[in-house]
């Protein structure tokens, strides 16, 4: 199967990408050297022999733009590949990636799927599976029409680049002096960690809506600083602004992936579990016995919160200290 | 300014008994005995126009607001609460089709409805909903309209000449920009955006006026373009077990529990940390 991966060297998030597509090419296509390339949207801001370093493929297009506007970066697309047969155009699991092969097949007249976690390919067609009904359940799809354009889902892998690829065969062009749609009458911009404290951390300690009010948010920040963790929230208490939003976790936040999550007052509905489920070990903390995170967790304590969690706090502060 | 914000009705799938999904030979999952709410990024959808609208009354520019839903009647009461949260038009697309994994359909009848009677210049929507978990429909619908789209907005604020102030997060940071319509905003996760509750005054000044219903087939019939080819067909669907061992510490006071969480489990486990 001939197969293209798009991605966004302008963003600091692309080793990331770099490291999610390789994988998914590696763990669902049976390809060969010559099948596949990377298509690298990049600006004046990327350095780029990295792109060339991390690319997940050996062939590599780099594209010059002036700045990536999805807008613009579709209307380069098309003209770079038109005419140019490929059965499958594989984007990042990100928010450009999900909009780029949604997009990038209505105007190819292709076939498109969002947040793929696994592929098998057909003569004709293709089947994939995602997530639906909120992460509860899981479908099987059968994409028709050529090209297939797909996001992956995101968090399926650790996302560092993973293939060490000897030599590249890189092209180039340059898209930078095309005239762009100026929608956009003014944009600023503030860089954030793409990663965050969240993805980054070994231990997690989740607060759901049963904790109540934005105070006793705050309370469990600190209760997690003492023991050691990093405080993560539910989509309640983040829309509810007890917390700020680079604490969400799930499949709208983060998908972390730490050694040990100790989840206080949170149900466990699938969209929230998703971004805790490659923890290590998960311990639940909920005065429902029947609450879905209970059986979804390694060990659970059914008793209240606050009670359980400055207790923890007593035993880990007077324990031997950590190295 | 002219706006439509599109929400759809969704079970609480939160509210199903665990495990408990049946699935029948049409690939249709048993739903109907938990209550329907309105999916949550499209709650925040109507709460931000709204927002908005409060604002662009204070600039004394205010918008005309649509609420627009597709699907059969279970959507008429969420109709009848946003009229009395003063949306101006409160419109049904009646369709009995399966649309959970029709994106390219549902875009296709929101294009046909701005076309043809809405002629809106600002379509807010959520980005995802969540039985089709398709999150394609505004990206689809920006591409029949062509017009622009911005994604995961947080927030949506009047600007000067017509302009509206957008924020909204990308992968590596936020964006805030002035736009300049037409353009598709589609929300993602937006702070402070739980839908208002109409008093019992809104109720009586605007509970009452009604709703409109469209028939899909005939919207399409009448001026709409065809959908764009979907070319994505469901096959199956499969539950997903994530239970793990689930044991459940004993003990009399939660101190005593706590304990034998620390000691047995947690001690070890951080220590490997
Ligand atoms: C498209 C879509 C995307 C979504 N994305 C996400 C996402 O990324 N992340 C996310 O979190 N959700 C997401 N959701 C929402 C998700 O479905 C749930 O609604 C949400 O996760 C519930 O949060 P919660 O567990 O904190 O709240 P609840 O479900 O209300 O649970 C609160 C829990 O606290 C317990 N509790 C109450 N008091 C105490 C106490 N004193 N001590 C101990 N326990 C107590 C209760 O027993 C209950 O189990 C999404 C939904 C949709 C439709």
């Amino acid at each position: 199967m001939k197969y293209k991966i798009v991605l966004n060297g302008c963003s600091s998030t692309y080793r990331i990408q770099a490291g999610e597509t390789g994988a998914f090419i590696r763990n669902n296509l049976e390809s060969q050297p010559g099948d596949g390339s990377t298509i690298v949207f990049y600006n004046d801001g990327a350095a780029k022999e990295n792109l060339i370093a991390a690319s997940p493929t050996t062939r590599l297009h780099l594209v010059k733009i002036n700045s990536y506007r999805p807008e613009a970066v579709l209307t380069y697309l098309k003209e770079l590949e038109y005419g140019i047969e490929c059965d499958l155009y594989l984007f990042p699991g990100d928010y450009a990636g999900s909009e780029l092969s949604t997009r990038f097949a209505a105007r190819t007249g292709g076939s498109s799927i969002a947040a793929v976690d696994k592929i098998e390919p057909g003569s004709e067609s293709l089947t994939c599976y995602r997530a639906i009904y909120s992460n509860y359940l899981r479908g099987r799809f059968r994409l028709g029409k050529k090209p297939f354009c797909l996001s992956i889902a995101r968090g399926l892998s650790a996302g560092a680049p993973g293939n060490q690829i000897e030599k590249r065969q890189v092209t180039e062009s340059d898209f930078w002096d095309l005239p762009e749609n100026r929608f956009t009458r003014d944009c600023e911009f503030t860089a954030a960690d793409p990663v965050g404290e969240l993805g980054r951390a070994p231990f997690i300690l989740a607060a759901g809506r049963g904790v109540k009010s934005r105070e006793k948010t705050e309370m469990l920040g600190k209760i997690a600083k003492e023991l050691g963790a990093e405080l993560g929230v539910s989509r309640p208490v983040a829309m509810s602004a007890w917390a700020p939003l680079d604490r969400l976790l799930g499949i709208s936040g983060t998908m972390a992936r730490p050694k040990l999550c100790l989840a206080a007052a949170v149900s466990g509905a699938a969209a929230f579990y998703a971004g805790i489920e490659k923890s290590k070990k998960i311990v639940a903390i909920n005065i429902d016995a029947q609450a879905p995170l209970v059986r979804a967790a390694d060990v659970a304590i059914i008793d209240d919160y606050e009670t359980v969690l400055k207790e923890l706090v007593k035993l880990v502060q007077s324990g031997e200290p950590r190295e | 300014m002219n706006i439509l914000v599109c929400f759809k009705v969704v079970p609480d799938l939160d509210l199903m008994p665990g495990g408990d999904w049946n699935v029948d030979s049409r690939l249709r999952v048993e739903t109907g005995y938990v209550k329907n709410i309105i999916n949550p990024y499209d709650e925040s959808a109507l709460e931000i126009a709204l927002q908005f609208a409060d604002k662009a009354d204070d600039d004394q520019c205010s918008p005309g607001l649509t609420a627009l839903t597709i699907g059969d009647s279970k959507a008429n009461l969420h109709l009848k609460t946003l009229r009395a949260l003063s949306f101006d038009r409160a419109v049904r697309i009646d369709s009995k089709e399966d649309l959970r994994f029709r994106p390219e359909t549902c875009a296709a009848l929101i294009s046909a409805y701005i076309n043809k009677i809405g002629k809106n210049n600002v379509v807010i929507m959520g980005r995802q909903s969540g039985v089709g978990d398709n999150a394609q429909t505004p990206l689809i619908c920006a591409e029949m309209m062509g017009w622009p789209c911005i994604t995961q907005v947080s927030s949506i604020e009047p600007a000067a000449g017509a302009c509206l102030r957008v924020t909204n997060l990308v992968d590596d940071g936020t964006c805030r920009q002035t736009i300049e319509p037409p353009c598709i905003l589609a929300i993602g996760n937006a702070p402070n955006s739980y839908l208002r509750v109409p008093t019992l005054k809104d109720i009586k000044a605007h509970g009452q006026k009604p709703v409109e219903v469209i028939d899909a087939a005939v919207l399409m019939a009448t001026g709409g373009q065809p959908a764009l080819p979907g070319g994505c067909e469901l096959l199956g669907i499969e539950a997903i077990d994530r239970r793990r061992s689930g044991i459940i510490i004993e003990g009399e006071t939660a101190a005593e529990k706590t304990q034998a969480l620390y000691y047995s489990y947690l001690k070890g486990w951080l220590a490997g940390i």
